[in-house]
């Protein structure tokens, strides 16, 4: 599947053959089961005749007309079991669905089927402990990531052009990085979450894993937006669907400092060869964001506590339904004292005016790694409940989970591929900053491809 | 809720997960507790802002 979603949407609408375009793709979701927990082929079909018989009047459903999609299984829509990546049973049948599915399905999409993700969303590696781990197509063996393991390991097979993820720590960049495609974090209150399952209320989002920047833009500007219902979701400038030029007196920050100390050789490479790029048509300079080395734990603290107050109930009720890790996190969740929390709460707004005097007043975005290297092999980070637990996931999120933290948008990217796979950063802005930090994006994009 | 009860009394844990809280303890002292940034802003609530032991009280 390698046209894009805006050629696929033209080839629908020209030759009124959604339905019969879509049965290839059924059957390659349905040959991936490690990558695929439920395909839904019966609605699939359905928005496939509708859509043809919309086009048969000339008529076109909008930007995503036709396109075969498929997402995180954490998106409610009526009438099917959001299967949460929990065991089987754990599930729950939706009502009503959920704001984005509903705004993706009013764009043309066919949403054909459920994605596999770490369970309840918990987890960067893209382990689960009842559903394995997807199949890397960038680097055989290696962690899909996580938590929206599935949605990365679909687009970097090319069974579909995008997929919704979610982010409360890096679950969108990671994935996206472990499979070489390209991941967007909006601003936190950017994409409302009705119907979406909760991890934590206060950090979560919603936003695509795509092929190309152009693309999981555009994806990210249709789900863009306050629905009226959720009220964390808040009114801001709505996103460009397509790119436009970069402005003169760009600037550009590339983070230095102790925040650097993960990365490996081959990602400092990377991240100099950027720069050098992207010295072209922006000033850059290197800006310290030792700040963010020290987020982490307060991070942690908001994340468990709001995810213990979620699951308390059905952890009380059904323990054994939870794999080892994540009962052990969330019963450990128990000692985070109120006070903490409530300091971790009073830390994010102190580091958020803090990044904004510090960096933002210095640099319009910057850019950092998304991964302190190519994607590591499943087998390094299979630590089950133990001891390791705490500093396997630091690691990993060393370079996402500030970001959450402070609620600023980012966009990862692929900007070399090795011979041990991928290599992405990530671009990185102040509130609402989207469209300039797709707008570098796309520019970074063509310029890897195109080895200028 | 008894079940509930026995999360919120900490006495759901198995031995090797009470075993991680001191380190999670220790962490939570270092990342939160005694974050400069929470410790040096006089805009926070006084009783965050001021350190005993540098004998501000």
């Amino acid at each position: 599947m390698s046209a894009t979603l805006a050629q696929i949407a033209a080839a629908r609408l020209a030759g009124k053959d959604a339905a019969a375009r879509m049965e290839p793709a059924l059957k390659a979701l349905a040959a991936e089961p490690t990558i695929v927990s439920s395909v839904e082929a019966a609605t699939a079909r359905a928005q496939a005749r509708t859509l043809d018989q919309l086009a048969a009047r000339g008529q076109s459903a909008g930007p995503l007309h036709g396109v075969p999609l498929a997402h995180k299984d954490m998106y409610d829509r009526a009438g099917q079991v959001t299967g949460f990546g929990a065991k089987t049973g754990a599930g729950m049948k939706a009502s009503e669905t959920s704001t984005v599915l509903a705004r993706l399905d009013a764009a043309g999409q066919i949403d054909m089927g459920r994605l596999r993700m770490s369970e309840f969303a918990m987890g960067p590696t893209g382990h689960n402990h009842h559903w394995g781990i997807p199949r890397n197509s960038a680097r055989a063996g290696a962690i899909s990531g996580g938590s929206s393991s599935g949605s990365g390991a679909a687009v970097g097979a090319g069974l579909v052009r995008a997929a919704l993820g979610s982010d409360t720590g890096g679950s969108i960049r990671l994935p996206a990085a472990c499979n070489g495609v390209v991941g967007f974090k909006p601003t936190q209150g950017r994409v409302p979450m009705t119907g979406v399952m909760p991890l934590s209320f206060s950090q979560d989002t919603v936003g695509p894993l795509a092929a190309t920047v152009a693309e999981a833009r555009l994806v990210l500007s249709i789900i863009a937006g306050p629905d009226g219902r959720d009220p964390i979701c808040r009114y801001a400038p709505a996103m460009r669907p397509r790119g436009e030029a970069l402005g003169k007196g760009l600037r550009i920050g590339f983070a230095s400092g102790a925040v650097m100390a993960p990365a490996s050789r081959a990602m400092t490479a990377a991240m100099g060869a950027v720069r050098e790029r992207v010295s072209a048509v922006a000033r850059t300079r290197e800006v310290g964001l030792d700040l963010l080395t020290t987020l982490g734990e307060a991070a942690n603290a908001i994340a468990m506590s709001e995810a213990a107050a979620v699951h308390a109930d059905r952890l009380a009720r059904a323990p054994e339904s939870y794999g080892d890790q994540l009962r052990s996190r969330l019963a450990q969740a128990v000692a985070i004292p109120g006070f903490a929390y409530v300091r971790a709460l009073q830390l994010r707004s102190r580091a958020r005016a803090e990044m904004m005097r510090r960096v933002f007043d210095e640099v319009d975005l910057f850019v950092m790694p998304t991964l302190h290297d190519v994607p590591p092999l499943a087998a390094e980070h299979d630590v089950g409940g133990g001891q390791g637990v705490a500093a396997m996931i630091g690691k990993m999120v060393h370079f996402t989970r500030p970001i959450s933290f402070l609620g600023f948008p980012a966009l990862s990217l692929p900007v070399a591929r090795t011979a041990d796979g991928p290599l992405s950063v990530q671009i990185v802005g102040p509130d609402w900053s989207e469209d300039l930090i797709a707008d570098l994006g796309e520019w970074l994009e063509a310029e890897c491809s195109s080895g200028g | 809720m008894q079940k509930l009860t026995d999360i919120l009394a900490g006495r759901a844990l198995s031995p090797a997960e009470e075993a991680i809280l001191p380190d999670q303890a220790k962490r939570t002292m270092e990342g939160i507790m005694d974050h400069p940034l929470l410790r040096s802003d006089a805009r926070l609530p006084a009783l965050v802002a001021i350190d005993p032991r540098e004998g501000q009280v």
